[in-house]
């Protein structure tokens, strides 16, 4: 058993430095592929992180109605604390709301008019999971109808343009890497065939000298293993080389959040083996059937 | 060895062979005889079961072929030796590899198959061939090189379609020579070939056909 998969393995060897060609374009492939599935899922985290950044800016904004006492209007913000969807909460009184009127407009209230006729409110900040128009504008109607509440808000003209460039960014991203991996496996598993269909007199041969078709396609599996361990190589040596580029000429401009490393390399091998496994499983399956 | 009893196996409805019966026994080389397209290969192929039988019991040492499974088609062609007319040797190997194929595919160490090819290779006359590609090889070194694969794993039966086609009269004679050596190890040798005078010094049994059926046992 052992003499047989010391064998095969060698065979796998000598059949991909003898097709080098093929392997060499099929590796590419599985390499471009890689490329560009790393690159759009380097979009993808970025995308994500700067939309969770930006998204945890999201608040509602509440006034309360004039006639409501200090107490009142402290329960009636505590009411809505507690509501689905809203993470924390910050309670503004007449001097908070002064005071902010100051940091917006450079003036004292007080000394305009004579009196403090803000009204207290309350500014909250937002769950993860309510991040959107939809859930914030349902929350919102919820806190208008309570007693004691003038206006409720929130930048929702934003939010829901936010909300569909991203939504449109993650769809055409899918769609994309749908494509290039339904594309890359066509590639790999034609480009299998190619060297299995040169190989197809050699392969009736070993068919009559007894050969099972396991012992036959066990090398072409083994190509497409290496083909995947080659591509992912030739992917890394990319993506180091674009970041490189980016370091040395964008960093000084814009800070991205990078992506792990590790995880890249982790998800180049992974997604390299899983493209040239199928590619090299419809390769054989057309010649080599079960 | 070989056992036909009353084989018909066919391509389409009259093209095959119909209700063959013949005996080839342990370490026996017989003669194949008749004109292209009398369905001489087709007999081989029955019997390395290329295609099914339709009809009739065929036994190879005893076990009935059609009855064996098709995933059990490979371990039991490992007991046939196949030498062909146009030698199918693996372009991209060389002497030694193409005759150490078989061993390989049984799972053989490697230390046994380099003892038994080398002593295969120095019977057939190859042994200063061992790092040879096909393309440098004669004819006649070919076909050697076919039937040491054929040997080299002491196969129960021999098959060889036309071995001598593409060959010249004494290289034909020296291949000839080597198939009845064969024999001796107790091997059953069926040779098919339309060449009468080749074989008819050789004083062997022959079987002839016609049109798929047997004219002369």
């Amino acid at each position: 058993m052992i003499t047989k998969l010391l064998f095969l393995l060698s065979e796998s060897f000598r059949a991909l430095f003898r097709a080098k060609l093929p392997a060499a374009i099929s590796s590419i492939t599985i390499g471009i592929a890689l490329v560009i599935f790393s690159l759009a899922y380097f979009t993808y985290v970025n995308l994500i992180g700067y939309s969770y950044k930006f998204k945890s800016k999201y608040r509602i904004e509440v006034f309360f109605q004039s006639d409501l006492n200090a107490d009142e209007a402290r329960d009636l913000f505590n009411t809505i604390l507690i509501s689905d969807g809203i993470e924390q909460g910050e309670f503004i009184n007449k001097e908070k709301a002064a005071e902010l009127f100051k940091s917006y407009f450079h003036e004292d209230i007080n000394e305009i008019i004579g009196e403090n006729p803000l009204p207290m409110g309350g500014r909250y900040d937002i769950a993860v999971d309510y991040r959107n128009s939809t859930q914030m504008r349902s929350m919102v109607l919820e806190i208008r109808r309570l007693e004691g509440v003038d206006v409720a808000s929130f930048q929702q003209g934003v939010i829901s343009r936010v909300d569909s460039i991203v939504e449109n960014i993650l769809g055409v991203s899918m769609v994309m890497g749908i494509a290039i991996f339904i594309i890359a496996v066509i590639l790999v598993s034609n480009t299998i065939r190619l060297i299995i269909h040169a190989k197809q007199e050699a392969i009736e041969t070993m068919h009559l000298l007894g050969a099972t078709n396991s012992f036959i396609r066990f090398p072409f599996v083994v190509e497409g293993i290496i083909q995947g361990i080659l591509g992912a190589g030739f992917s890394l040596l990319i993506l180091y080389l674009l970041r490189s580029l980016q370091s040395y000429l964008l960093e000084p401009l814009v800070n991205l959040p990078l992506v792990e490393p590790a995880n890249l390399i982790a998800y180049n091998i992974i997604f390299g083996l899983m493209l040239a496994l199928i590619g090299s499983y419809r390769g054989i399956s057309k010649y080599l059937p079960k | 060895m070989i056992k036909f009893e009353n084989i018909t196996a066919t391509y389409a409805e009259k093209v095959g062979i119909f209700n063959l019966s013949f005996h080839i026994p342990q370490g026996e080389l017989v003669f194949l005889m008749g004109p292209t397209g009398a369905g001489k290969s087709t007999v081989l192929k029955t019997i390395y079961r290329d295609i099914p039988i339709t009809d009739g019991i065929l036994y190879i040492n005893g076990e009935d072929v059609g009855k064996i499974r098709r995933r059990h088609i490979p371990r039991f062609r490992r007991k046939i030796g196949m030498v062909f007319q146009d030698y199918r040797l693996i372009p991209d190997r060389t002497v030694f590899e193409n005759i150490a194929l078989p061993l390989q595919i049984e799972g053989i160490s490697k230390k046994n198959i380099k003892d038994k090819v080398r002593d295969i290779m120095e019977k057939v006359g190859l042994d200063h061939r061992v790092n040879n590609y096909p393309a440098q090889l004669s004819g006649g070194e070919k076909q050697r090189v076919s039937i040491a694969r054929a040997l080299v794993k002491n196969p129960l039966v021999i098959l060889a379609d036309e071995p001598t086609g593409n060959l010249d009269p004494n290289v034909s004679d020296e291949i000839l020579d080597l198939l009845e050596i064969a024999t001796d190890s107790g091997a059953a040798v069926l040779m098919s070939t339309h060449n009468f005078p080749l074989v008819q010094p050789r004083k062997k049994r022959f079987i002839e056909l016609n049109e798929g059926r047997l004219v002369t046992r």
